[in-house]
Protein backbone atom coordinates (compact mmCIF):
# COMPACT_ATOMS: atom_id res chain seq x y z
CA UNK A 1 0.00 0.00 0.00
CA UNK A 2 1.22 3.44 -0.87
CA UNK A 3 -0.25 5.29 2.09
CA UNK A 4 -1.52 4.45 5.55
CA UNK A 5 -3.92 6.77 7.31
CA UNK A 6 -4.88 6.50 10.97
CA UNK A 7 -8.56 7.06 11.71
CA UNK A 8 -9.80 7.52 15.26
CA UNK A 9 -13.39 6.27 15.49
CA UNK A 10 -14.28 7.55 18.96
CA UNK A 11 -15.40 10.88 20.34
CA UNK A 12 -17.64 12.05 17.51
CA UNK A 13 -21.22 13.21 18.10
CA UNK A 14 -22.57 10.66 15.63
CA UNK A 15 -20.83 7.67 17.14
CA UNK A 16 -18.17 5.38 15.68
CA UNK A 17 -20.49 4.17 12.92
CA UNK A 18 -20.41 7.55 11.17
CA UNK A 19 -16.62 7.56 11.21
CA UNK A 20 -16.51 3.94 10.05
CA UNK A 21 -18.79 4.87 7.15
CA UNK A 22 -16.15 7.46 6.32
CA UNK A 23 -13.41 4.82 6.58
CA UNK A 24 -15.34 2.64 4.15
CA UNK A 25 -15.66 5.53 1.72
CA UNK A 26 -11.91 6.14 1.92
CA UNK A 27 -11.11 2.50 1.17
CA UNK A 28 -13.46 2.53 -1.80
CA UNK A 29 -12.19 5.81 -3.19
CA UNK A 30 -8.45 5.26 -2.70
CA UNK A 31 -7.35 1.72 -3.62
CA UNK A 32 -3.74 2.59 -2.75
CA UNK A 33 -4.63 3.48 0.84
CA UNK A 34 -4.64 1.25 3.88
CA UNK A 35 -6.10 2.30 7.21
CA UNK A 36 -5.17 1.91 10.83
CA UNK A 37 -8.49 2.21 12.60
CA UNK A 38 -8.41 3.02 16.29
CA UNK A 39 -11.29 2.40 18.69
CA UNK A 40 -13.40 -0.40 20.07
CA UNK A 41 -12.34 -3.53 18.21
CA UNK A 42 -15.76 -5.17 18.57
CA UNK A 43 -17.54 -2.24 16.93
CA UNK A 44 -14.96 -1.88 14.19
CA UNK A 45 -15.12 -5.59 13.29
CA UNK A 46 -18.90 -5.44 12.91
CA UNK A 47 -18.63 -2.82 10.21
CA UNK A 48 -18.63 -3.68 6.52
CA UNK A 49 -15.00 -2.90 5.60
CA UNK A 50 -12.31 -4.41 3.42
CA UNK A 51 -10.31 -5.77 6.35
CA UNK A 52 -7.46 -6.88 4.08
CA UNK A 53 -6.47 -3.18 4.08
CA UNK A 54 -7.29 -2.44 7.69
CA UNK A 55 -5.24 -2.76 10.84
CA UNK A 56 -7.20 -2.36 14.07
CA UNK A 57 -5.76 -0.75 17.18
CA UNK A 58 -7.99 -1.57 20.13
CA UNK A 59 -8.48 1.53 22.27
CA UNK A 60 -12.03 1.59 23.67
CA UNK A 61 -11.77 4.71 25.82
CA UNK A 62 -12.51 8.28 24.89
CA UNK A 63 -12.20 11.78 26.34
CA UNK A 64 -15.53 13.54 26.71
CA UNK A 65 -16.09 17.28 26.84
CA UNK A 66 -16.50 16.95 30.60
CA UNK A 67 -13.11 15.26 31.10
CA UNK A 68 -9.82 17.00 31.71
CA UNK A 69 -7.74 15.82 28.73
CA UNK A 70 -4.46 15.94 30.66
CA UNK A 71 -5.87 13.88 33.53
CA UNK A 72 -7.36 11.46 31.02
CA UNK A 73 -3.90 10.93 29.65
CA UNK A 74 -2.59 9.69 32.97
CA UNK A 75 -5.65 7.76 34.14
CA UNK A 76 -4.50 4.51 32.62
CA UNK A 77 -7.36 4.32 30.15
CA UNK A 78 -6.65 3.27 26.60
CA UNK A 79 -7.82 6.44 24.87
CA UNK A 80 -8.18 6.18 21.12
CA UNK A 81 -6.83 9.66 20.32
CA UNK A 82 -3.65 9.03 22.31
CA UNK A 83 -3.24 5.51 20.93
CA UNK A 84 -3.55 6.82 17.39
CA UNK A 85 -1.04 9.60 17.98
CA UNK A 86 1.41 7.19 19.56
CA UNK A 87 1.16 5.09 16.39
CA UNK A 88 1.59 8.17 14.23
CA UNK A 89 4.69 9.21 16.19
CA UNK A 90 6.38 6.01 15.03
CA UNK A 91 6.12 7.19 11.45
CA UNK A 92 3.71 4.38 10.54
CA UNK A 93 1.25 6.61 8.69
CA UNK A 94 1.02 9.77 6.64
CA UNK A 95 -1.35 11.37 9.13
CA UNK A 96 -4.30 10.94 11.43
CA UNK A 97 -7.96 11.94 11.37
CA UNK A 98 -10.02 12.37 14.51
CA UNK A 99 -13.34 13.93 15.48
CA UNK A 100 -12.58 13.62 19.17
CA UNK A 101 -12.07 16.15 21.93
CA UNK A 102 -9.94 19.12 20.78
CA UNK A 103 -8.15 19.41 24.11
CA UNK A 104 -7.20 15.74 23.96
CA UNK A 105 -5.93 16.21 20.41
CA UNK A 106 -3.61 18.96 21.62
CA UNK A 107 -2.47 17.03 24.69
CA UNK A 108 -1.70 14.04 22.49
CA UNK A 109 0.10 16.26 20.00
CA UNK A 110 2.30 17.66 22.76
CA UNK A 111 3.00 14.22 24.19
CA UNK A 112 3.79 12.44 20.95
CA UNK A 113 4.30 14.86 18.09
CA UNK A 114 6.26 17.88 19.30
CA UNK A 115 8.94 19.12 16.93
CA UNK A 116 12.55 19.43 18.10
CA UNK A 117 11.92 23.19 18.31
CA UNK A 118 9.12 22.46 20.79
CA UNK A 119 6.67 24.65 18.95
CA UNK A 120 3.38 24.98 20.78
CA UNK A 121 0.72 23.43 18.51
CA UNK A 122 -2.17 25.50 17.19
CA UNK A 123 -5.32 24.81 15.21
CA UNK A 124 -5.93 26.16 11.71
CA UNK A 125 -9.29 26.17 9.95
CA UNK A 126 -9.62 26.59 6.21
CA UNK A 127 -12.40 28.95 5.21
CA UNK A 128 -13.65 29.53 1.65
CA UNK A 129 -13.33 33.17 0.63
CA UNK A 130 -15.25 35.24 -1.90
CA UNK A 131 -12.24 35.49 -4.23
CA UNK A 132 -12.58 31.78 -4.97
CA UNK A 133 -9.67 30.82 -2.74
CA UNK A 134 -9.23 29.83 0.87
CA UNK A 135 -8.09 31.60 4.00
CA UNK A 136 -6.47 29.81 6.92
CA UNK A 137 -7.70 31.07 10.25
CA UNK A 138 -5.04 30.56 12.92
CA UNK A 139 -5.63 29.89 15.85
CA UNK A 140 -9.16 28.52 16.27
CA UNK A 141 -8.98 27.50 19.89
CA UNK A 142 -5.72 25.87 20.96
CA UNK A 143 -4.47 28.92 22.85
CA UNK A 144 -7.04 31.21 24.43
CA UNK A 145 -4.71 33.67 26.14
CA UNK A 146 -1.71 34.51 24.02
CA UNK A 147 1.00 37.13 23.73
CA UNK A 148 2.71 38.77 20.80
CA UNK A 149 5.31 36.04 20.38
CA UNK A 150 2.61 33.43 20.14
CA UNK A 151 0.67 35.42 17.54
CA UNK A 152 3.90 35.84 15.60
CA UNK A 153 4.40 32.06 15.72
CA UNK A 154 0.83 31.55 14.44
CA UNK A 155 1.62 33.84 11.51
CA UNK A 156 4.75 31.90 10.60
CA UNK A 157 3.08 28.50 10.95
CA UNK A 158 0.10 29.68 8.89
CA UNK A 159 2.39 31.08 6.22
CA UNK A 160 4.34 27.81 5.92
CA UNK A 161 1.11 25.84 5.86
CA UNK A 162 -0.45 27.84 3.01
CA UNK A 163 2.85 27.82 1.12
CA UNK A 164 3.07 24.06 1.28
CA UNK A 165 -0.56 23.18 0.72
CA UNK A 166 -1.67 25.78 -1.80
CA UNK A 167 1.67 26.47 -3.44
CA UNK A 168 1.30 30.18 -2.66
CA UNK A 169 4.77 31.74 -2.98
CA UNK A 170 4.32 34.46 -0.42
CA UNK A 171 1.08 34.06 1.53
CA UNK A 172 -0.55 37.29 2.65
CA UNK A 173 -0.85 37.55 6.40
CA UNK A 174 -3.67 39.50 8.03
CA UNK A 175 -4.26 40.29 11.67
CA UNK A 176 -7.81 40.21 13.03
CA UNK A 177 -8.74 43.55 14.57
CA UNK A 178 -11.63 45.93 15.09
CA UNK A 179 -10.35 48.36 12.49
CA UNK A 180 -8.04 48.30 9.50
CA UNK A 181 -5.77 51.10 10.76
CA UNK A 182 -2.58 50.10 12.65
CA UNK A 183 -3.79 52.13 15.63
CA UNK A 184 -6.90 49.96 16.01
CA UNK A 185 -7.12 46.92 18.25
CA UNK A 186 -6.49 46.02 21.85
CA UNK A 187 -3.02 46.30 23.34
CA UNK A 188 -2.04 42.85 22.11
CA UNK A 189 -3.16 43.45 18.53
CA UNK A 190 -1.43 46.84 18.34
CA UNK A 191 1.81 45.30 19.56
CA UNK A 192 1.43 42.38 17.18
CA UNK A 193 0.84 44.76 14.29
CA UNK A 194 4.23 46.38 14.92
CA UNK A 195 6.02 43.03 15.18
CA UNK A 196 4.39 41.65 12.03
CA UNK A 197 5.20 44.81 10.08
CA UNK A 198 8.86 44.64 11.12
CA UNK A 199 9.22 40.98 10.10
CA UNK A 200 10.49 41.17 6.53
CA UNK A 201 9.82 37.46 6.03
CA UNK A 202 6.09 38.00 6.50
CA UNK A 203 3.96 39.39 3.72
CA UNK A 204 1.89 41.33 6.23
CA UNK A 205 -1.11 43.07 4.67
CA UNK A 206 -2.35 44.70 7.87
CA UNK A 207 -5.40 44.47 10.06
CA UNK A 208 -8.50 42.69 8.83
CA UNK A 209 -11.90 43.49 10.29
CA UNK A 210 -14.42 40.84 11.26
CA UNK A 211 -16.69 41.57 8.30
CA UNK A 212 -13.78 40.96 5.89
CA UNK A 213 -12.68 37.57 7.18
CA UNK A 214 -14.14 35.79 4.13
CA UNK A 215 -13.22 38.50 1.61
CA UNK A 216 -9.96 36.96 0.46
CA UNK A 217 -7.87 39.94 1.54
CA UNK A 218 -5.36 37.58 3.11
CA UNK A 219 -4.32 33.93 2.89
CA UNK A 220 -3.71 33.61 6.62
CA UNK A 221 -5.76 35.40 9.25
CA UNK A 222 -4.06 35.48 12.64
CA UNK A 223 -5.83 35.85 15.97
CA UNK A 224 -5.90 34.34 19.43
CA UNK A 225 -7.77 31.08 19.91
CA UNK A 226 -10.71 32.72 21.66
CA UNK A 227 -11.40 35.17 18.83
CA UNK A 228 -10.67 32.56 16.18
CA UNK A 229 -13.17 30.17 17.63
CA UNK A 230 -15.81 32.89 17.65
CA UNK A 231 -15.06 33.89 14.04
CA UNK A 232 -15.32 30.30 12.87
CA UNK A 233 -18.54 29.50 14.68
CA UNK A 234 -20.11 32.83 13.80
CA UNK A 235 -19.36 32.27 10.11
CA UNK A 236 -20.85 28.81 10.25
CA UNK A 237 -23.90 30.01 12.16
CA UNK A 238 -24.48 32.90 9.79
CA UNK A 239 -24.20 30.64 6.74
CA UNK A 240 -26.76 28.25 8.23
CA UNK A 241 -29.13 31.10 9.16
CA UNK A 242 -28.98 32.68 5.71
CA UNK A 243 -29.60 29.39 3.95
CA UNK A 244 -32.49 28.58 6.31
CA UNK A 245 -34.09 31.96 5.62
CA UNK A 246 -33.69 31.49 1.87
CA UNK A 247 -35.33 28.08 2.01
CA UNK A 248 -38.25 29.56 3.98
CA UNK A 249 -38.60 32.40 1.47
CA UNK A 250 -38.50 30.04 -1.48
CA UNK A 251 -41.23 27.86 -0.01
CA UNK A 252 -43.56 30.67 1.03
CA UNK A 253 -43.24 32.40 -2.33
CA UNK A 254 -43.18 29.22 -4.43
CA UNK A 255 -39.79 30.18 -5.82
CA UNK A 256 -38.07 26.83 -5.23
CA UNK A 257 -37.26 26.34 -8.88
CA UNK A 258 -35.24 29.55 -9.06
CA UNK A 259 -33.79 29.73 -5.61
CA UNK A 260 -32.92 26.13 -4.79
CA UNK A 261 -29.96 25.96 -7.24
CA UNK A 262 -28.48 29.01 -5.52
CA UNK A 263 -29.06 27.43 -2.12
CA UNK A 264 -27.33 24.28 -3.33
CA UNK A 265 -24.36 26.37 -4.46
CA UNK A 266 -24.13 28.16 -1.12
CA UNK A 267 -24.46 24.95 0.85
CA UNK A 268 -21.55 23.45 -1.06
CA UNK A 269 -19.43 26.58 -0.77
CA UNK A 270 -19.97 27.07 2.94
CA UNK A 271 -20.12 23.43 3.92
CA UNK A 272 -17.34 23.58 6.49
CA UNK A 273 -17.57 19.85 6.98
CA UNK A 274 -16.51 18.90 3.49
CA UNK A 275 -13.50 21.23 3.66
CA UNK A 276 -11.66 18.89 5.96
CA UNK A 277 -12.09 20.76 9.25
CA UNK A 278 -9.13 21.94 11.31
CA UNK A 279 -5.49 21.01 11.00
CA UNK A 280 -3.06 20.94 13.89
CA UNK A 281 -0.03 23.05 12.97
CA UNK A 282 3.44 22.96 14.48
CA UNK A 283 3.77 19.19 14.95
CA UNK A 284 5.80 16.42 13.30
CA UNK A 285 3.01 14.70 11.35
CA UNK A 286 -0.33 16.06 10.14
CA UNK A 287 -3.39 15.56 12.29
CA UNK A 288 -6.80 16.64 11.03
CA UNK A 289 -9.41 17.43 13.64
CA UNK A 290 -12.86 17.04 12.12
CA UNK A 291 -15.88 18.56 13.79
CA UNK A 292 -17.59 16.41 16.37
CA UNK A 293 -20.70 16.32 14.19
CA UNK A 294 -18.83 15.26 11.07
CA UNK A 295 -20.12 12.63 8.69
CA UNK A 296 -18.43 10.27 6.27
CA UNK A 297 -17.79 12.96 3.66
CA UNK A 298 -15.53 14.83 6.07
CA UNK A 299 -13.43 11.72 6.67
CA UNK A 300 -13.04 11.19 2.92
CA UNK A 301 -12.08 14.84 2.38
CA UNK A 302 -9.60 14.76 5.25
CA UNK A 303 -8.01 11.63 3.79
CA UNK A 304 -7.66 13.39 0.46
CA UNK A 305 -5.91 16.28 2.20
CA UNK A 306 -3.47 13.91 3.91
CA UNK A 307 -2.69 12.12 0.64
CA UNK A 308 -2.07 15.40 -1.16
CA UNK A 309 0.10 16.57 1.71
CA UNK A 310 2.24 13.46 1.57
CA UNK A 311 2.58 13.73 -2.20
CA UNK A 312 3.31 17.45 -2.05
CA UNK A 313 0.26 18.25 -4.15
CA UNK A 314 -2.06 21.18 -3.82
CA UNK A 315 -4.25 20.38 -0.85
CA UNK A 316 -7.51 20.25 -2.75
CA UNK A 317 -6.36 18.37 -5.85
CA UNK A 318 -8.92 15.66 -6.44
CA UNK A 319 -11.72 17.53 -4.70
CA UNK A 320 -14.39 19.02 -6.89
CA UNK A 321 -14.31 22.76 -6.28
CA UNK A 322 -17.58 23.86 -7.86
CA UNK A 323 -16.62 27.53 -7.66
CA UNK A 324 -13.93 27.22 -10.35
CA UNK B 1 18.78 23.43 37.88
CA UNK B 2 16.72 26.59 38.41
CA UNK B 3 18.15 28.23 35.29
CA UNK B 4 17.48 25.11 33.22
CA UNK B 5 13.93 25.02 34.49
CA UNK B 6 13.40 28.69 33.65
CA UNK B 7 14.53 27.97 30.10
CA UNK B 8 11.87 25.24 29.81
CA UNK B 9 9.25 27.56 31.31
CA UNK B 10 10.17 30.16 28.71
CA UNK B 11 9.83 27.58 25.93
CA UNK B 12 6.37 26.60 27.15
CA UNK B 13 5.30 30.21 27.61
CA UNK B 14 7.03 32.23 24.88
CA UNK B 15 5.30 35.45 25.87
CA UNK B 16 6.25 35.33 29.51
CA UNK B 17 8.91 37.60 30.94
CA UNK B 18 10.89 35.02 32.90
CA UNK B 19 12.88 37.70 34.64
CA UNK B 20 9.72 38.38 36.63
CA UNK B 21 9.42 34.77 37.75
CA UNK B 22 10.77 33.55 41.05
CA UNK B 23 10.54 30.38 43.10
CA UNK B 24 7.29 31.50 44.71
CA UNK B 25 5.58 32.34 41.41
CA UNK B 26 2.39 30.36 40.88
CA UNK B 27 2.41 28.63 37.53
CA UNK B 28 -1.22 29.28 36.66
CA UNK B 29 -2.11 32.47 38.53
CA UNK B 30 1.18 34.35 38.17
CA UNK B 31 2.80 32.93 35.07
CA UNK B 32 -0.35 32.29 33.03
CA UNK B 33 0.15 28.56 32.42
CA UNK B 34 -2.74 26.72 30.79
CA UNK B 35 -3.11 22.95 30.54
CA UNK B 36 -1.26 22.80 27.23
CA UNK B 37 1.69 24.74 28.65
CA UNK B 38 1.77 22.47 31.70
CA UNK B 39 1.84 19.46 29.43
CA UNK B 40 4.63 20.99 27.35
CA UNK B 41 6.63 21.72 30.48
CA UNK B 42 6.16 18.13 31.67
CA UNK B 43 7.35 16.71 28.36
CA UNK B 44 10.34 19.05 28.31
CA UNK B 45 11.28 18.08 31.86
CA UNK B 46 11.22 14.40 30.91
CA UNK B 47 13.78 15.08 28.19
CA UNK B 48 15.88 17.63 30.04
CA UNK B 49 15.99 16.08 33.50
CA UNK B 50 15.29 12.40 32.82
CA UNK B 51 12.16 12.32 34.98
CA UNK B 52 9.08 10.33 34.03
CA UNK B 53 5.55 11.30 34.94
CA UNK B 54 3.24 8.36 35.62
CA UNK B 55 0.50 10.67 36.86
CA UNK B 56 -0.11 14.42 36.79
CA UNK B 57 1.83 16.17 39.53
CA UNK B 58 0.15 19.01 41.36
CA UNK B 59 2.66 21.77 40.82
CA UNK B 60 1.39 25.03 42.19
CA UNK B 61 4.58 27.05 42.27
CA UNK B 62 7.98 27.05 40.58
CA UNK B 63 9.37 25.88 43.92
CA UNK B 64 7.11 22.78 43.78
CA UNK B 65 8.58 21.91 40.40
CA UNK B 66 12.13 22.43 41.63
CA UNK B 67 11.53 20.25 44.69
CA UNK B 68 10.18 17.50 42.47
CA UNK B 69 13.20 17.75 40.19
CA UNK B 70 15.62 17.69 43.10
CA UNK B 71 14.05 14.42 44.26
CA UNK B 72 13.67 12.75 40.87
CA UNK B 73 16.00 14.18 38.24
CA UNK B 74 18.54 11.77 36.80
CA UNK B 75 20.28 14.27 34.51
Amino acid sequence: MKHTIIIDTLGSDNGPEAILDGAKAVLEKYPEVSLTIVGDEKIIKKHDLDFSRVKILHAPDTVTNYDNPMLSFYEGKVVSIFKGMEELSKGNAIGMITAGNSGAVLVGAVKYLLTPQRTRPCLAAIMPNTKGGYTALVDTGASIDVGVNQLHEFARLGRDFMKKLYKIDNPRIGLLSNGSEPTKGNKLVKEAHKVFAEDKELNFVGNIEGNKTLSGLCDVLVCDGFAGNQVLKNAEGMAVNLITEMVKYAKVNHEEEHIMPLIGYLMKTYDFESLGAGIVLGIKYPVIKCRGSCKKEAIATASNVLINLSEDKNIYDGIDDHRK
Amino acid sequence: MYERLLKLIQDAMPDMDVSKANENSKLVEDLGFDSLALMMLSMSMEDEFGVHFEKPEKFETVKDVLSYLERNASK
